[in-house]
């Protein structure tokens, strides 16, 4: 006898250590086959024994009965089945998996190294070959599964560990078959061989995990390997603490090695729930939930172990005390937070709501935040969040400030100022929301900053008094950044409808200055030339007649008087005055408005023009006319606009280009008058031309200009310096 | 008869013409209008015609009186410059160009050449009928001018010839010469009747080839 059990009836009815076992059930100690190869016995009722004194005790050991034995074995079973049961769920869950499937294998090997652990105390037939076949078959089934998972990686090291896992348990197969036939008697190096191929398999699956939970965070694979390793611990824990520590260090075992064990079966469970799911719950966070867990039952367990030895309900501190501190401690928590959180769940909806009363008033707010207007929005918040103030300060950097206050605030105009001046000075700050010093009115400053735009929006206190908690400040901040961003829009609206209508505004008056200004030179123009003609027409009417009669007078006095001749020299005189008045008033007349242009038409007018030209000035004028019958007529305003064209031209020419010879067109094409004036003068710089509209010098290009575009026409200047000038019209003939 | 629509020189025309034994006058008109109802009425020989008149050109005119009488003999008066309408109303069947200052001498005359059935044409109108002749091809009147051509220029002519050379506008001529302006324009006129050319300019490079020779 080497160990004993301190539950087991053995124990109880005085086996010790060190004892020897005589014979069981009457048969001699050797016989058992069971002590040949295993060295093990299980199920015995009569013990004979001999102590290491010498003294020969005699046990019976009381069969237990159906339900004591079932209650004794029914968790290990419970257990194997359910490792089974979870894989085969896994496996029916996703069929297609790999993963799924590896896990099947692995716990349907587990599940029959449990069952048949039970099952192999009855020494039933080959159960404990079997045993040992299942439980050397674990490793490599293990590092199997953990290859698979999450992803497929089958490197080097796991194919190798698997073939020499595998090799293991075909070793193990084979001695346990000899065994059976009786050739082989190796039990002690089996065992170990098993052993280690199990810490082995352990070891491999431990470094594959550990490569998968140091993968970068974003993979998901760490996330898996994380939850993987949460249900080992979960599993594996409670038994190693609670179990075997206190065994390996020879103290009682804090927790039956029955109800520890049933922690395993979390392993599979949760291995399971891993494949089956593809969205996981955040692995970090319940690592970090569990480390605090730990580390408060810790401390706490060692306080609670300090208090029993002070309150002297135990004697002395070990290691068990602890232990059983540390897991009442743990069990508490777990009950407390459960306890917690059915009760919150309860009444959270009923009784205690005042979480979710804030988070609907703030989602109410947020939806009828519907008004552009500031002053509503903010006496809005007001009211709803039930606050004592609120102010608004919004600007952008093009000098646009706005300041809206609700509430405490809109009265009280020293807070105001105050509040601004903390403005200004937190404008610089980084922050975007934070909670205002005791002493300011306000109690949260929200700020908000986007393009040139800055609002920086300070919430009053409650009505209630009631401070404001942390939890409290995303939601208050961003319905404060919804406010702001009304603001920003309504500004930004507001300043685009004010320079669209300020351009319509202009754009209107541009274009009725220019209808005017055309107006205006239309009338310019018709006014120009009734003066002239009415001025022609004076000059005709009046002094030519008058001077015609009164040369014709004095011609005949002249006549008359040449009986007398002595008078005849003032009489001379005076025919001679008179003749350079009608002479002059003739030309006045025809530069003026040429009566011809009404009588005779375009053409003769232009050809008398040009030939009147040509004998006052050193000028040869070659006039072309193309497609227009000599005697052909236009209306008043046309042959008016083309015979002044013609001649204002030509007046330059004579004026400026000191040209000795001009090209005059005159042609009819496609419904329209084209003009051209061509010399090969000095020419001007063409760009300057509407530097004389804007300074009104040279009227007379710019006029001719106006009015032939008044007539619905086209005008063009193209020159050169010292490349000479063309001048060209087109006036449409209606 | 006598058409003109200012009253007071149809009445001078008319007292002017009275003296003259072989012209009777046998009626005025103002206007177009009252002229051809005149012309169909009195049947005058000849008829001076003002070309402005108000409400009808009176080249115009030329045509519709035509008509009545093919006959009849129309004599233009101008105030103006005649230049444009003469070729018209030439074209039209005028037989005569009168300026409206011409002396009673004159315009008898041309009363009679015209009746006789020959065409007048005012002695100041020398310029002016060049363009006309060349479309007319009237040997009178090419005698007339073509009289001019090829002549030497006279001292005044030549004076006046070298402003022109120099640039001078007929004003400054005349105000360098102390001579009128008119006087200038008619000396100028019959110097390009002379070179037998119709631009100051042409004048000018012939005046100065010819110095060249």
């Amino acid at each position: 006898m080497t160990n004993t059990d301190p539950y087991g009836e053995g124990y109880k009815l005085g086996i010790t250590a060190g004892d020897r076992v005589i014979s069981i059930d009457g048969i001699s100690t050797e016989q058992f086959p069971s002590v040949k190869r295993w060295s093990e016995v299980e199920g015995a009722n009569y013990i004979e024994l001999e102590s290491s004194t010498g003294t020969k005790k005699e046990l019976i050991l009381p069969k237990p009965g159906i339900t004591e034995t079932l209650s004794e074995e029914l968790p290990m079973s419970l257990l194997g089945l359910s490792f089974w049961l979870v894989g085969f769920i896994t496996w029916v869950k996703r069929p297609f998996l790999v993963q799924a499937r590896s896990l099947y294998w692995l716990n349907w090997a587990v599940g029959m190294a449990i069952f048949l652990a039970s099952a192999s105390s009855r020494d039933f037939i080959l159960a404990r070959e079997l045993e040992a076949f299942f439980f050397s078959l674990v490793p490599s089934l293990l590092v199997n599964f953990i290859s698979v998972f999450p992803k497929v990686r089958k490197n080097t090291l796991n194919t190798l560990s698997i073939k020499l896992l595998s090799c293991v348990t075909g070793l193990v197969l084979i001695s346990s078959l000899l065994k059976v036939v009786g050739l082989l008697w190796i039990t002690n190096e089996l065992r170990s061989l098993m052993l280690i191929g199990a810490i082995v398999g352990s070891l491999i699956a431990l470094w594959n995990l550990i490569e998968l939970i140091l993968l970068p965070d974003h993979k998901p694979e760490k996330n898996q390997a994380i939850i993987v390793l949460i249900g080992l611990a979960v599993g594996l824990l409670p038994f190693a603490i609670f179990t075997a520590i206190p065994i390996v260090v020879n103290e009682i075992p804090v927790l039956n090695p029955r109800i520890s064990a049933l922690f395993v079966a979390s392993v599979p469970i949760i291995w399971g729930y891993v494949i089956v799911n593809k969205y996981l719950p955040d692995g970090k966070r319940l690592l970090e939930l569990m480390l605090i867990y730990s580390f408060a039952g810790l401390i706490a367990a060692g306080f609670l172990s300090y208090l029993l030895v002070v309150l002297r309900i135990r004697n002395s501190l070990n290691l068990g005390v602890y232990l059983l501190m540390l897991l009442i401690a743990m069990l508490m928590f777990l009950l407390l937070n459960l306890i917690e959180l059915a009760v919150h769940r309860i009444t959270g909806k009923v009784v205690f709501t005042t979480q979710q009363e804030f988070r609907k008033k703030v989602d109410e707010l947020n939806e009828s935040l519907a008004s552009i207007n500031e002053e509503k929005m903010v006496s809005q918040i007001v009211n709803e969040l039930d606050l004592e103030g609120v102010l608004l300060i919004a600007e952008d950097d093009q000098g646009w400030y706005l300041q809206t206050a609700a509430g405490r605030f809109l009265e009280d105009l020293k807070e105001q100022e105050l509040l601004e001046s903390v403005y200004f000075k937190a404008k610089n700050r980084v922050e975007t929301a934070e909670f205002m010093p005791a002493d300011c009115p306000a109690e949260v400053f929200v700020k908000f900053h986007s393009e040139s735009f800055l609002c920086g929006i300070f919430l009053g206190h409650r009505c209630s008094h009631v401070k404001f908690q942390n939890w409290e400040l995303p939601e208050l901040t961003a319905l404060c950044n919804q406010v702001a961003q009304r603001v920003k829009a309504s500004h930004d609206i507001s300043r685009l409808s004010r320079d669209i209508n300020g351009m319509a505004i202009s754009i209107l008056e541009t274009q009725q200055k220019s209808h005017g200004l055309r107006n205006i030179n239309k009338s310019l123009f018709r006014t120009l030339e009734e003066g002239k003609k009415a001025l022609a027409r004076e000059i005709h009417d009046g002094p030519l007649q008058l001077g015609l009669d009164v040369s014709r007078r004095l011609k005949q006095l002249s006549e008359d008087l040449a009986v007398h001749p002595e008078k005849n020299d003032t009489l001379l005189t005076m025919i001679d005055l008179i003749e350079d008045l009608n002479y002059e008033l003739r030309s006045v007349c025809t530069s003026l408005r040429p009566s011809s242009l009404n009588d005779l038409g375009l053409i003769s007018a232009v050809e008398a023009m040009c030939q009147q030209i040509m004998l006052k000035e050193l000028l040869v004028i070659s006039l072309e006319v193309q497609s227009v019958a000599r005697d052909r007529r236009f209306t008043e305003e046309c042959e008016l606009g083309a015979y002044r064209f013609l001649q204002e031209g030509l007046n330059n020419v004579i004026k400026h280009s000191g040209a000795s010879r001009v090209e005059v067109g005159i042609e009819l094409f496609e419904g329209n008058l084209g003009l051209l004036i061509r010399d090969s003068g000095k020419g001007f710089d063409v760009t300057k031309i509407d530097d004389w509209v804007v300074s009104g010098t040279h009227f007379g290009i710019i006029g001719m200009r106006e009015r032939i575009k008044g007539l619905g026409g086209d005008f063009s200047i193209q020159s050169k310096l010292n490349q000479g000038v063309t001048l060209q019209a087109r006036i449409p003939i209606k | 008869m006598v058409v003109d629509d200012h009253v007071m020189v149809a009445e001078g025309t008319v007292l002017l013409l009275a003296t003259d034994p072989g012209i009777a006058v046998v009626g005025t008109a103002k206007n177009g209008q009252e002229c051809i109802s005149e012309v169909k009425a009195k049947k005058p020989d000849v008829v001076l015609l003002d070309i402005n008149l108000p409400d009808i050109c009176g080249i115009d005119l030329v045509d519709k009186l035509k008509e009545i009488n093919p006959e009849i003999k129309i004599i233009m008066l101008t105030g103006q410059n005649p230049q444009e309408y003469i070729t018209v109303s030439l074209d039209k069947g005028a037989q005569g160009f009168l300026l409206k200052d011409c002396s009673k001498n004159e315009m008898t005359q041309a009363i009679f050449t015209v009746n006789q059935g020959n065409v007048y044409f005012s002695q100041s109108m020398g310029i002016f009928l060049r363009s006309a002749v060349i479309s007319k091809q009237e040997n009178a009147e090419r005698e007339q001018i073509e009289g001019l051509l090829g002549r030497t220029l006279t001292g005044r002519e030549q004076e006046i010839m070298n402003f022109v050379a120099k640039g001078l506008h007929n004003k400054e001529i005349a105000a360098q010469l102390g001579i009128k302006t008119r006087t200038v324009d008619f000396h100028v006129s019959n110097i390009l009747l002379k070179f037998g050319v119709s631009s100051r300019l042409e004048a000018v490079l012939s005046w100065t080839q010819g110095d060249k020779k």
